[in-house]
């Protein structure tokens, strides 16, 4: 059995990703390394009762993911969870992070024992519960919120209209994490609430590269299309981070980037030159890589 | 017995002088008026009567001709009074000949013998030939900004009539300039947030570049418009005088000189004529003309008549307006700063894109509305969206309208060292010489005339406003990069005519 650790608010060694947030749990518990938490996050969430699809594609992101660098935050749930890290871990690019609800020495659910062991060795695992909580519903939504401060981008792959993935939706938008979704079949009741989202205007996610890019990683491109688009300098990728997936005025931009209109202008024109943005009527909006 | 003193009074924009001869002969006792008085100047009979027995003049019990000429144009309005007084006071040999010789009068006259103020002084004065003219004291100031006469304020008949036999000298000419009146419209301080918007103001102002808003409602497009006279800077003389004359020729109440840029806004009801100018029997001045050397503002564009709209392309392009009909041509001025307001679709479109619930063929009717070559005269157009909430609530006040109107001056003292009123009357020539690019700026422009995205007229368009960018920005020679490509984004918006992704 490993050590399991405690760390409080006011020690050194909480992680400064929390302290700040307004919701920061008073006492951690974990097992692993909290050096974890170094490189860029991404959490990936979705329903318990996940349909095939579902779970092949948040196999396949958690995959890709851990091979751009990326570390896997997730809840260790069965259905998407558990499928996100077990991708994550099949390859040893990145340490994995999850958060569960219960006391880290109450192993839930079972039948994910195997994946417990292996999250907590190769990266860690956190819970605010106390040793020997039991993982009562009440605690899952308060999970959820860690998961969200954790992430720098939260993506849904599947997720009914009423589940606990609305729960980090809101827990990540309080905190400006972009959300994505995973499109999913509208006839699919277990992808109504990812579709939903992406119907509210949430980025979608068609391959590992729609997250890398969200959370302003270089696109993984060269495995199976080059993006030939020149790299957009630091003040481009500002400004094409603030356009975010929905189309945004230069007002909205020059407020989210904290530049004046004048500076944005710039950084939009090339940018557009480039092929990474584009107007229409005065709208801005983010461009695909050409095929 | 007959005496000829010379007057004006005012048609149109124009003064017309007015030759008032009276005379004073045999026959029954009365008072007769000729040459197509209206009926305030036929009952200047009754005013001028009054006032001579108030001022204890002595009233001839003879009868008294008074012929306006040239007898064939109709004269309107009480400013005669005064001059028909003198004449009187002549035919009878009351005042000596001479002491009118070149003379001129103008003034209201009331029951008590006070002389009263008449409106549009200014033009009424300007088409006088005189060495010196005499006005109701209150319009010394104003009479006084023509500049070719002696101008003499009176305040009373009898006052007048102790200068004219000399018993007195005439008072002094008020000297007091009209009063610079400080700015007190609306300030820019109090618009909240809007950065984009308060920036294509700035820059609307600075190089007279027409500027057109589109924003959901409530997002502050009229609260800015509102806020552009401020930041303009006061009017020229020669300019407060072409603007006095309008508005005292479309009957607008004028209160001395209209020293700041005028503000018009009318409503999307209006008609052509209003608009315009013209009319059947008076041949008024249009809203346009009265915005002359102003701001026209035209709150919801998309509502108003698109003939109405179409109507403005010539003045926009010349400065004037050339009004025909059956009777008369008439030339306007109309050189104003266009401001349009509209939403981006009929619903308004609060929600951002793809939140409006118009249809398509809606939202395309909507933004046809203003055609292609109007909407081309726009130098800027830019999105307003609703303020952010922050900015709202205890968000920092912005610059105030004091602030940036001195940048707005610099900028316009710049442009007028180079030879052009404004920024945006440079010509292509006056372009190439005042308004080079950088090497960086070049490319730019070729990226965008390659790609279609930019047409030959809207390139010098867009180099004008990069140019009074540039201006604003420490008026560099060239105009660089940034300018241009500050230019190109204050001009990318449109009324969404089709859906955004």
């Amino acid at each position: 059995m490993m050590t399991i650790h405690s760390v409080t608010l006011d020690d050194p060694d909480y992680p400064s990703l929390l302290i700040n947030d307004h919701q920061a749990p008073a006492k951690l518990y974990y097992r692993g390394s909290l050096t974890a938490l170094e490189g860029p996050r991404v959490a990936i969430i979705g329903t318990r009762r996940c349909t095939h699809y579902g779970r092949q594609v948040a196999t396949q992101l958690g995959l890709e993911l851990a091979e751009a660098g990326v570390a896997v935050v997730s809840g260790l749930a069965l259905g998407i969870d558990g499928a996100a890290h077990t991708g994550a871990l099949s390859v040893g690019g990145a340490p994995v992070i999850g958060v569960v609800g219960s006391g880290l020495d109450v192993v839930y659910p079972l039948r994910h024992r195997g994946l417990w062991h292996d999250v907590a060795t190769q990266g860690l695992l956190v819970s605010e519960a106390p040793l020997g909580a039991a993982p009562e519903p009440w605690r899952f939504p308060a999970r959820n919120r860690i998961i969200a401060a954790l992430a720098d981008a939260v993506v849904v792959v599947e997720s009914h209209m009423a589940g606990g993935s609305n729960h980090t939706v809101a827990a990540a938008i309080d905190r400006s994490v972009p959300v994505l979704a995973v499109p999913g079949p509208i006839t699919s009741s277990a992808s109504a609430g990812s579709n939903r989202l992406l119907v509210e205007g949430c980025a979608p996610v068609t391959e590992v590269d729609d997250v890398l890019m969200a959370i302003g990683l270089e696109a993984r491109g060269p495995r199976r299309r080059r993006d030939r688009r020149p790299p957009p300098g630091p003040a481009e990728s500002a400004v094409l981070a603030a356009i975010g997936w929905s189309p945004s005025s230069l007002e909205s931009i020059s407020l989210r980037t904290g530049t004046p209109p004048a500076a944005v202008a710039v950084a939009l024109t090339r940018l557009e030159a480039d092929g990474w943005a584009r107007a229409v009527d005065g709208w801005w909006e983010r461009r695909a890589p050409p095929p | 017995m007959i005496a000829t003193v010379p007057s004006a009074t005012l048609l149109g924009v124009e003064g017309r002088p007015v030759d008032v001869e009276v005379h004073v002969g045999i026959g029954l006792p009365g008072f007769t008026i000729v040459g197509l008085p209206d009926a305030a100047c036929r009952e200047s009979r009754d005013r001028v009567r009054a006032a001579f027995l108030s001022s204890k003049l002595p009233w001839p019990n003879r009868k008294v001709t008074v012929n306006l000429a040239p007898s064939g144009v109709r004269k309107g309005g009480a400013g005669l009074d005064l001059a028909i007084a003198v004449g009187l006071l002549a035919a009878t040999g009351e005042l000596p000949d001479d002491s009118i010789q070149g003379h001129a009068f103008i003034g209201e006259l009331g029951l008590d013998g006070s002389v009263r103020r008449v409106s549009g002084v200014v033009a009424v004065v300007d088409a006088l030939d005189v060495a010196t003219v005499v006005v109701p004291r209150e319009c010394t100031a104003e009479a006084a900004l023509v500049g070719r006469h002696d101008v003499h304020g009176v305040g009373s008949l009898r006052e007048l009539y102790e200068v004219l036999v000399g018993f007195d000298v005439w008072p002094d000419v008020a000297t007091t300039e009209v009063s610079p009146a400080p700015y007190d419209g609306p300030d820019l301080a109090e618009v909240r947030g809007q950065h984009v918007g308060r920036w294509a103001l700035e820059v609307a102002a600075a190089g007279g570049h027409h500027l057109l808003l589109i924003g959901p409602p409530g997002s502050g497009k009229t609260m800015l418009a509102a806020r552009l006279p401020g930041i303009l800077p006061r009017l020229a003389p020669t300019q407060a005088l072409e603007t006095t004359r309008i508005h005292s020729a479309a009957g607008l109440a004028v209160d001395g000189l209209v020293a700041r840029p005028p503000f018009r806004a009318p409503h999307h009801g209006a008609s052509d004529v209003s608009l315009i100018g013209g009319g059947n029997a008076a041949m008024r001045p249009g809203e346009i003309s009265m915005a002359h050397n102003g701001v026209l503002f035209m709150d919801e564009m998309g509502e108003f008549a698109r003939h109405v709209l179409d109507g403005l392309r010539q003045p926009l392009e010349e400065g004037v307006v050339r009004v025909a009909r059956a009777k008369a041509t008439v030339v306007y001025p109309a050189r104003f700063l266009l401001v349009g307001a509209m939403n981006p679709c009929p619903c308004g479109d609060a929600a951002g894109p793809g939140g409006c619930y118009c249809s398509p063929a809606e939202r395309l009717r909507y933004a046809r509305r203003i055609s292609g070559p109007l909407l081309d005269r726009f130098d800027l157009r830019v999105l307003v969206s609703r303020p952010d909430v922050g900015d709202l609530l205890g968000g920092a006040p912005g610059e105030s309208t004091a602030v940036v109107a001195e940048r707005v001056a610099v900028c316009r003292q710049l442009a007028a060292a180079r030879g052009a009123v404004l920024n945006a009357h440079l010509t292509g020539a006056q372009l190439d010489e005042f308004a080079p690019l950088t090497h960086a700026a070049e490319r730019v422009l070729e990226h965008k005339l390659r790609t279609s995205a930019l047409s030959a007229r809207g390139l010098d368009r867009v180099r004008r406003v990069a140019r009074t960018l540039a201006d604003l920005d420490g008026a560099p020679p060239a105009v660089d990069e940034h300018h241009v490509c500050a230019a190109l984004e204050l001009r990318a918006a449109l009324p969404r005519a089709e859906a955004v992704a």
